[in-house]
């Protein structure tokens, strides 16, 4: 296999301007929240209103999470919209990983060359890898940035920075591989993109209702929101869990086996 | 063209769209170092063949081998001797010609610059333009190149001349006659029967998903027959005419007499000598006409 790499090369290089502007967009939001502790951390009521159920509805349960430490401001206010929002990229690339070519009629002059349709998945899939470890470092460092700017933070530690952010990684891939794999069954982007944006919000709101809920449908549903597994809040203090980062890689590789799976079969459209 | 040979191979080629049957239980050997034209009008099935061929669709029952390789289950090895031309040509419109054959190239495995410089000059193609600051023509010229710049065994174009200018579709003839010479086989589909007629040395038509018929262009030639319309002084007699050995589908419309000819002239030359001519024409038969007249489904007459 002389020409491995080529794909994943070409694909790296096509998004470059799209890797930048969301390095800096995510990089300026990390940032921001950072930069932005020591006031909010002033308004010692904020404790209580994260008592109150508007605001559980909308980020969950904390349990034991103390809001004004700046651990848990970060876990509420970056790593759990973190995610949310690399989601666009994520479901974008996914429909275009076969959808783009697809749609651009491409694919056929990309599959008259000796190459098997999975490389193009694998190679763009590991792009996507790449971009977006591109995308989390330079947040992690504009949060280290912040963070050593900022006297009020001496306390975090810069290693669960890194931490933090590798755990994001299956999460975003998870979403990336929904809708390559939805891109993969239906035709229509559209559709697919719809359906995977749904998901993603359903699973996102689903896991926070849940938190308020005290048993019953809703603590079921919760099991199969991948938010619940994601758990941000503790994890520059826990670090990583790790059943759940590898039940959420497992899952996310799933997607991908079942895009390779489909791709394989069918035919392409003109 | 060596027909001992066979480079691709089709047997029961079969696709169906729902209840839409693209393409109908297609058999056909195509020889090495030949120019095999498919013709068909558009919705015959042609782009379907092809596809099918280069494995970017399944069929529904049948299959096909090319070098001897099971299109589907070797396509990847096989695909190292083809070059395809799409019918409806995909692009990446950011890309400089030049990125794009570098780019197709690096998934073969290499590419001859020189060559590819080459064909670009030939072509009279300016290979620093991007896709999207390209007309068609320059477009197809895009994808002649990367068809041909590996040297393939194999070439599948897709109506290649499609949108190209006459000047240029000279040079793609030229191109495939040298392609032939060096022992490779291209398998070109139109819906244009002058060119197959001048390049192709067989010919397949298609029709609603079925090859109706496959023959060398030049034993259809052999089915030798003309039409001839003498503009007479004064008119002349039809019926003299049609009483002539070889002559058929007489028509008369005002001073003109048109008729079919089969076999020798002399008669009617020497039985138009008896009238005062002021004009002749003498009519090649369309490859359509030849077809009829070489499966004997009957003669229209009528328009050339
Ligand atoms: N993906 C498809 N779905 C449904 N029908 C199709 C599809 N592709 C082709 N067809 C139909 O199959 C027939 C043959 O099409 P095609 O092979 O493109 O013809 P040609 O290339 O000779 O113009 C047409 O009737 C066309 O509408
Ligand atoms: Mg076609």
């Amino acid at each position: 296999m002389n020409n491995a790499g080529a794909i994943f090369r070409r694909t790296l290089y096509d998004h470059r301007r799209s890797i930048l502007w969301w390095s800096i967009g995510i990089g300026v939001l990390a940032f921001y929240v950072t930069i932005v502790f020591p006031m909010i951390a002033q308004f010692e009521q904020f404790n209580e209103l994260l008592e109150s159920p508007v605001f559980s509805a909308l980020f969950g349960d904390l349990g034991e999470l103390d809001y004004t430490s700046p651990e848990g401001f970060l876990g509420i206010e970056f790593f759990t919209w973190a995610p949310l929002v690399l989601a666009v990229f994520a479901v974008i690339f996914g429909l275009g990983i076969v959808g783009a070519e697809e749609d651009r009629g491409t694919l056929d002059l990309l599959l008259s060359t000796p190459i098997p349709r999975w490389r193009i998945i694998v190679e763009k899939s590991v792009a996507f890898l790449v971009a977006l470890v591109i995308i989390l470092a330079v947040s992690g460092l504009a949060m280290v940035a912040a963070v050593l700017m900022t006297p009020e933070l001496a306390g975090i530690d810069l290693g669960m920075i890194a931490v933090a952010m590798v755990n994001v990684i299956p999460t975003v891939l998870l979403m990336m591989t929904l809708a390559l794999w939805l891109s993969t069954v239906l035709r229509s982007r559209g559709q697919a993109g719809g359906i995977a944006a749904g998901i993603i919000v359903a699973s996102y709101f689903i896991n926070s209702f849940a938190d308020m809920a005290e048993s019953g449908l809703l603590k079921t549903l919760q099991n199969f929101s991948f938010y619940k597994y994601y758990a941000p809040f503790r994890v520059l203090l826990d670090g990583v869990q790790w059943g759940n980062f590898l039940l959420l890689l497992a899952i996310g590789l799933a997607f991908l086996g079942l895009a390779l799976y489909f791709f394989q079969r069918r035919d392409l459209a003109v | 063209m060596n027909t001992d040979k066979v480079v691709i191979h089709i047997d029961g080629l079969t696709k169906h769209y729902g209840n839409v049957q693209a393409l109908n239980d297609l058999s056909l050997d195509v020889y090495q170092g030949e120019i095999f034209g498919y013709l068909g009008p558009n919705g015959a099935g042609k782009t379907t063949t092809i596809r099918l061929l280069l494995d970017l669709i399944r069929p529904t029952a049948g299959h096909a081998t090319i070098l001897g390789m099971d299109v589907q289950r070797d396509s990847v090895a096989l695909h190292r001797h083809i070059g395809n031309l799409p019918g409806e040509l995909g692009l990446w419109e950011q890309m400089t010609g030049w990125e794009l054959v570098r780019y197709l190239g690096e998934l073969r495995g290499g590419i001859d610059e020189k060559y590819v410089s080459e064909l670009a000059e030939r072509l009279d193609m300016d290979m620093n333009r991007r896709v999207r600051d390209c007309s068609s023509g320059m477009k197809r010229k895009i994808g002649l190149i990367q068809a041909l710049m590996h040297k393939p065994q194999v070439l599948i174009l897709d109506e290649p001349t499609n949108g190209l200018d006459p000047l240029v579709q000279q040079t793609f003839y030229q191109l495939m006659r040298e392609v032939t010479a060096e022992g490779r086989t291209v398998f070109l589909s139109s819906h244009n029967l002058r060119e197959v007629e001048m390049i192709c040395d067989r010919v397949g038509i298609l029709n609603k998903g079925r090859l109706q018929a496959v023959e060398r262009i030049s034993a259809l030639k052999q089915v030798r027959f003309r039409w001839m319309t003498l503009k007479v002084a004064n008119g002349a007699d039809p019926s003299a005419f049609e009483r002539l050995e070889g002559v058929s589908d007489v028509s008369r419309e005002n001073d003109s007499i048109r008729f079919r000819v089969t076999g020798e002239l002399d008669p009617v030359i020497k039985l138009a000598a008896q009238y005062h001519v002021i004009d002749l024409t003498y009519e090649e038969p369309s490859l359509e006409e030849i077809f009829l007249e070489y499966y004997g489904e009957g003669k229209k007459g009528g328009q050339a």
